[in-house]
């Protein structure tokens, strides 16, 4: 039998192939897994969610988080395409909470109840919050924030119109959870009030038949989030308990009522302006040209950052009413066709539960926090006594009194762009009884795939 | 025997473009067709069932449909014919051959440079009612600001006015090629004979570019039949569903709602739309050449 050697040369490639792939192999075995996380491009929410990222990865040096974002409106459209798709490249997902039940239903979000115990999650969230995560019992997506609503005045305007504001937490003055308790029960403006000043703050400053300085303006202006409170606020749900159906709720006289109110805004009064869209409309008060503002909590750091002259009071409501304020923001779920579902666990555990985390991400991005050792952080600390931290404790006020979140539905996508094409059209000048009743028709259409 | 093997030469030298057709139109288009009769399963992301013409019956009574069928016929009765015309009156005036002509035909080419978002921005910001440089004009003209894109009565007619300043450059160039082959002499005969530069161009002109006219015009509606970029940065499909055309509907019910069986079926009926209008301006053309 002839011995099976091979030449030198041929023996020398064979060895180094063989070690080359013994190499590979164990550096491969080694290699951080990178998880993607599909988010938000807007603001400065890239970069805060970086400097939570670094300080993850600094823990965990096996693990590298890499961002794949959108601006708000292309997220949502972006997140249906990939999840039915079944995109295994995204790993976590960033998710509005109204829509984990719509999520969960169509397969979208794994469970997370391995990764989080109950205990854990009982303790780490407020009720209201970790209960939004969860869908028929499973616990679905962690809350990163919540959030809450603000009225800003510009100091400046005020002062410089004679226009007498309303009790707000101003630069310079301390205050306690106290005052700000009755700040919010004894001395909130209501819309009528807001209305008032807002035409005495509506200006043509060049005389050239423009308005130069609005009164009032909204942030995400048509928006379901920041129009909720407005027909809630004098009694009327936005859909059914079961959240099957509009008709009846989304046109009831309480939300004409508002949608008359809303579209005198913009067509009888003249104090806000028409075709300003959500992304523009905050710009529009950190430049000077709105006196009066409603908008998140995320909105502090940027106007402190414009240099803007404002005081922050609580948010309005209708006379006859009750204050009504929007919570609620986003949460992070895992994608179910993930492949890395333990690795995304834990960077969302890290994000969101863990105290470093959560500190840093509250402490960049300054939305109202989800997390009880937060929010009592923010009740003790004297960092949130002094403006504009102070803000944080009337969140924590409305959180308790006033927040309603936005309505349980599988058909939430749905209901919000017909919400938001809607009262665009109101904005626009279309009647808003014609408007409401046409736009419950059209929900109930997409609610009758559910029943 | 000569004549098999070169039909078969010729024949082998059309697989590639059959091939390309097959890939990138056959295929799509029967994917399409089957998708629109099937819905989503609520029980595993993305898996399809089933369910023969539901969609359609569906579609066939939303009233948001057929709006969006009324809105889509009507901006491309106004608008091919528009673009068709001026970009043949802008071709027939680059044609021209007098001193200074490149200057015109520079700005006759600028929209061209311009990419359609960037275009609608642009054009957005122009067309604001608050501050916007087309109402500043009117004012100058003591007419009163107009509210534009944010009117249902305007918006539509504003985006026509966008897409034309932008097709009309385009399509241009297409028909100022043809008129390039059109035989001076015989222009130049008709001359002599005495006829007036109208008759010149409705009877020698005009059927000697038959074929690019054509051309652009069953382009041109294909591509109108499927406008959509103005809809999502101007519109999103109002005020009052005012500008939602079929190809703005068909993207919201699939990529916003999530309707994806539904999207196709509104995609095969744009389909059939595009396929009677191209129909139709063959046969007219042939009417006219035989």
């Amino acid at each position: 039998m002839k011995a099976l050697f091979l030449p030198p040369r041929a023996s020398a490639i064979v060895v180094i192939l063989c070690l080359w792939s013994l190499f590979l192999f164990t550096v491969s075995s080694h290699a951080a897994t990178t998880i993607r996380w599909l988010t938000l491009s807007d603001g400065a929410w890239p970069d805060s969610v970086k400097k939570v990222i670094a300080a993850f990865e600094a823990q965990n040096p096996d693990i590298k988080v890499e961002l794949d974002t959108y601006p708000f409106r292309d997220l949502f459209e972006t997140i249906e395409v990939r999840m039915k798709a079944q995109d295994a490249d995204v790993d976590l997902i960033s998710v509005d909470v109204p829509l984990v039940a719509s999520y969960s239903v169509r397969g979208y979000l794994a469970p997370m109840d391995e990764y989080f115990s109950k205990d854990d999650i009982e303790k780490t969230w407020v009720k209201p919050s970790w209960q939004a995560g969860t869908y028929k019992g499973s616990f679905m997506a962690a809350p990163q924030n919540s959030s809450s609503q603000f009225f800003y005045i510009n100091r400046k305007l005020f002062q410089q119109y004679n226009v007498t504001p309303p009790k707000a937490l101003e630069p310079g003055k301390e205050t306690s959870y106290d005052e700000i308790a009755s700040i919010a029960k004894n001395d909130r403006w209501t819309w009528d009030q807001v209305v008032d000043a807002a035409k005495k703050l509506t200006k043509d400053t060049k005389g050239d038949g423009k308005i130069d300085v609005w009164g009032f303006e909204f942030d995400q202006v048509s928006r379901l989030y920041q129009l909720q409170c407005l027909g809630e606020s004098l009694g009327g749900p936005l859909v059914s308990p079961d959240g099957l159906k509009a008709e009846g709720y989304l046109n009831s006289n309480e939300w004409i009522k508002a949608a008359q109110w809303y579209s005198d805004l913009f067509n009888k009064w003249k104090v806000s302006p028409k075709n300003v869209s959500p992304a523009e409309s905050p710009n529009l008060f950190a430049s000077g040209k709105v006196a009066m503002f409603v908008g998140g909590e995320w909105n502090v750091p940027r106007f402190q950052e414009a240099g803007v002259d404002f005081a922050i009071a609580p948010f309005p409501y209708f006379s006859g009413g009750k204050p009504v304020t929007g919570t609620g923001s986003w949460h992070v779920g895992i994608a179910k066709a993930s492949s890395h579902k333990a690795e995304a666990a834990k960077f969302a555990k890290f994000l969101t539960e863990e105290e470093q985390g959560s500190k840093i991400w509250f402490e960049s991005q300054g939305q109202l926090p989800a997390t009880q050792v937060l929010l009592t952080a923010i009740e003790n600390a004297e960092k949130y006594r002094s403006f504009p931290n102070d803000a944080y404790l009337l969140g924590v006020y409305e959180a308790r009194n006033t927040a309603v979140f936005r309505p349980v539905t599988p058909g939430y996508l749905q209901l919000e762009d017909i919400f938001f094409s809607t009262f665009e059209d109101i904005r626009n000048g279309v009647d808003p009884k014609v408007a409401l009743d046409g736009a419950a028709g059209r929900v109930d259409r997409f609610l009758a795939q559910f029943k | 025997m000569k004549s098999r093997s070169e039909a078969l030469v010729a024949y082998l030298m059309l697989v590639p473009a059959f091939l390309a057709l097959a890939i990138f139109r056959f295929y799509p288009i029967a994917v399409t067709c089957w998708g629109s009769l099937c819905t989503e399963s609520f029980v595993v992301a993305g898996k399809q069932i089933f369910v023969g013409l539901a969609n359609y019956l569906d579609l066939f009574q939303d009233p948001i449909f057929w709006k969006s069928v009324w809105v889509t016929i009507k901006l491309n009765v106004v608008i091919n014919p528009l673009q068709v015309c001026l970009a043949l009156l802008l071709a027939v005036m680059a044609n021209q051959r007098f001193r200074g002509i490149g200057f015109y035909r520079l700005l006759f080419f600028v929209p061209i440079g311009v990419s359609l978002p960037i275009a609608c921005i642009v054009w957005r910001i122009m067309l604001d009612p608050n501050s916007g440089l087309i109402d500043s004009i009117l004012a100058v003209a003591k007419i009163p600001a107009q509210p534009f894109l944010i009117n249902q009565d305007q918006a539509l007619w504003c985006i026509v006015a966008i897409a034309t300043w932008k097709g009309a450059s385009f399509w241009m160039i297409f028909l100022w090629a043809g008129l390039q082959d059109v035989p001076r002499e015989v222009q130049e005969a008709a001359k002599i004979d005495g006829a007036s530069q109208v008759q010149r161009f409705l009877r020698i002109t005009l059927p000697l570019i038959k074929r690019p006219l054509l051309f652009v015009l069953v382009t041109d509606t294909a591509v109108n039949f499927l406008l959509f970029v103005p809809m999502f940065l101007l519109t999103r499909g109002g005020p009052s569903y005012s500008t939602n055309v079929l190809m703005y509907e068909a993207y919201k019910t699939g990529f916003v709602y999530g309707q994806m069986g539904k999207a196709l079926a509104i995609v095969m009926v744009l389909l059939a739309l595009v396929m009677v209008a191209v129909v139709a301006q063959f046969r007219l053309f042939q009417r006219e050449q035989s």
